[in-house]
């Protein structure tokens, strides 16, 4: 291989890599908005379901129209807390198919005998991506 | 008389436990209430933290439950309704019986986990939260060069740890793996082929797999209360890859274990080299291959200073932190006939500067390092072989041809490495003098 065309196989690892870089900071602000939805179907849940469970065990004719509210809502609140767990499956599939690339980059970037300037440019990029995924595993993605 | 002789030790006895027991009880018990808090605060662990949270709402919740719509008159009436109300609710014959049944379970649950610890030899789970609360967290990494084993060390371990996990619990677990403790993996993986196996049978528990590339940061659960990281071995950004792993470990954890994989060139990462392939697929070419085994010596080398890179980056200044440094040399089916060269070479100058700049950094900082400068290992034993692209009996082709004579050996040798590498991940003594090397 030239030294033209093996500056041109950095510059394409380095687009793929900046590439996946995005994707897993798109996986990150995910999870952190579906982590605040979470939170409130979680404490919607808890409201409701001891809100609920007091009214029926008071029994209190006062407390009656929160039974009523609790039997309604608390399936509803399920349903969506079950949803935002789904799609925090999808995120960790995409967060793994990312790390395969990241695997199959690694060892192009290995076998593509670059020059040290490009080397140490490429070491930059996979220590970015690299740091993205830690935090992604922080929150319970990778 | 030596009835009355029994009577008074009984009499003393039970007056020395009625004194010093329920104190001694109470310390106990303040001593791990003030360590947990400290933990706490000092390694904040945010999941315990929110557990304690929510039980805290649930606690309030429950009281608020009690006192809705009531208006008690005085404290006797307060606690009169109170007795009542856990009487009706939580100190019913159906409610305890459940609480009982659910207990039992629990409790039968780990009864099966710890007889499993007891027959496979595996330090056991309360064995492991003692050590844990008293000895500090442990963790690891498993670092080395691309397609040298790591992944396969740790898929050994975290199967064998897999056995007596909840995953594995009758009723419980999803038994989605071979039950299978580490002499029968082993046993899986060193069985001679029969006449029709392909040559690329890479067994572990007997399901054939192919050389799979290492992305990213991976932790595998490998014991009770114990992780190790997998990280990627490819040379561009390893150093500073590998600094991020270890920062991951230190200084949450106070103990810690570096297992440094090596193969003497025999690295797997050939089968994903197109140029050697296919230049094997039209013949023998010991002079490629010669050539590539040197360039993964040397690479080996290059990558002693990435981990000591690593290490200094990761160990903060002035941490009395413990580690141990295992270097395996991986693939020994493939060299076992040189092993004198072998343990010549991983004995050599360059691995000395390795663990006198290991020791440098951590003892110099007020830690502690055991180094294992050389344990032969083949955590698989088989002919090495890569796809050629092609269709038919020439789909793959032959790279490293093992040696038959090598596998009882080897056998026994890589079962006691994996069994002392278990133990070590319990280990409590870190002597003075620096340890094995």
């Amino acid at each position: 291989m030239t030294q033209t065309g093996n500056a041109r196989i950095a510059g394409a690892l380095k687009e793929l890599l900046f590439a996946q870089e995005k994707a897993v900071a798109a996986a990150i602000r995910q999870r952190r908005r579906q982590h605040l939805r979470l939170l409130l179907a979680g404490a919607a849940l808890l409201i409701l379901g001891s809100g609920g469970l007091g009214a029926f065990v008071g029994g209190e004719p006062a407390a009656r129209p929160l039974l009523y509210i609790a039997v309604l809502a608390l399936p509803l609140c399920l349903l969506y807390y079950g949803f935002l767990l789904g799609r925090a499956v999808s995120l960790r599939q995409e967060i793994s198919r990312i790390r395969s690339t990241l695997g199959a980059l690694a060892v192009a970037a290995q076998d593509a005998k670059l020059s040290e300037a490009d080397a140490a440019e490429l070491g930059q990029r996979f220590a970015a991506v690299d740091s993205m995924m830690l935090k992604a595993r922080k929150l319970g993605l990778n | 008389m030596s009835k009355q002789k029994g009577r008074a030790l009984g009499a003393i006895t039970s007056v020395v436990a009625a004194i010093f027991g329920a104190p001694l009880l109470a310390a106990a018990l303040l001593f791990a209430a003030v360590q947990l808090l400290t933990r706490l605060i000092l390694r904040p662990r945010w999941g315990l933290i929110a557990s304690l949270a929510s039980g805290t709402v649930v606690f309030f919740a429950s009281l608020f439950l009690f006192f809705w719509g009531r208006s008690p008159n005085s404290t006797t009436d307060v606690i009169r309704e109170m007795r009542a109300f856990a009487s009706d609710w939580f100190l019913n014959p159906t409610e305890l019986l459940v609480a009982a049944l659910g207990f039992g379970l629990y409790f039968s649950a780990r009864l099966w986990q710890y007889q499993k610890d007891l027959l496979d030899g595996r330090p056991s789970y309360p064995r492991a939260v003692f050590d844990s609360l008293f000895g500090g967290r442990y963790g690891g990494a498993c670092l080395g060069v691309g397609g040298v084993g790591k992944t396969t060390l740790l898929q050994y371990l975290h199967y064998d740890h897999l056995r007596s996990s909840r995953h594995n619990a009758p009723f419980f677990g999803g038994r989605k793996f071979k039950d299978r403790d580490i002499e029968e993996m082993l046993e899986g993986t060193y069985q001679k082929k029969p006449a029709d196996a392909a040559d690329d049978s890479f067994e572990i528990g007997g399901a054939i797999r192919e050389y799979h590339v290492t992305g990213d940061l991976e932790r595998f659960k490998v014991a009770h209360r114990r992780f190790l990281f997998d990280v990627r071995g490819q040379e561009v950004g390893r150093a500073t890859h590998w600094a991020q792993a270890l920062g991951e470990i230190w200084p949450s954890h106070h103990r810690a274990m570096i297992v440094n994989v090596m193969t003497y060139g025999y690295s797997a990462s050939v089968m994903k080299r197109s140029d050697i392939v296919s230049e094997l697929a039209k013949g023998p070419r010991p002079d490629l291959l010669a050539a590539f085994q040197e360039e993964k010596r040397q690479e080996e080398i290059r990558s002693l200073q990435d981990v000591v890179e690593a290490v200094d980056a990761a160990w903060p200044s002035d941490y009395r932190g413990r580690l141990i440094v295992k270097n395996m040399i991986n693939m020994a089916g493939f060299w076992w006939d040189k092993r004198a060269d072998v343990e010549r070479h991983y004995r050599s100058e360059p691995f000395q500067q390795f663990e006198a700049d290991l020791r440098g950094i951590i003892e110099g900082r007020g830690g502690r390092l055991i180094f294992e400068p050389y344990i032969p290992v083949s955590f698989l034993f088989d002919d090495m072989s890569a796809k050629t692209g092609k269709e038919g009996p020439d789909d793959r082709v032959l790279i490293f041809k093992v040696q038959e004579r090598a596998r009882e050996d080897l056998k026994s040798l890589t079962h006691l490495a994996i069994k002392q590498m278990r133990a070590d991940l319990f280990r409590v003594s870190w002597p003075r003098n620096g340890g094995l090397s």
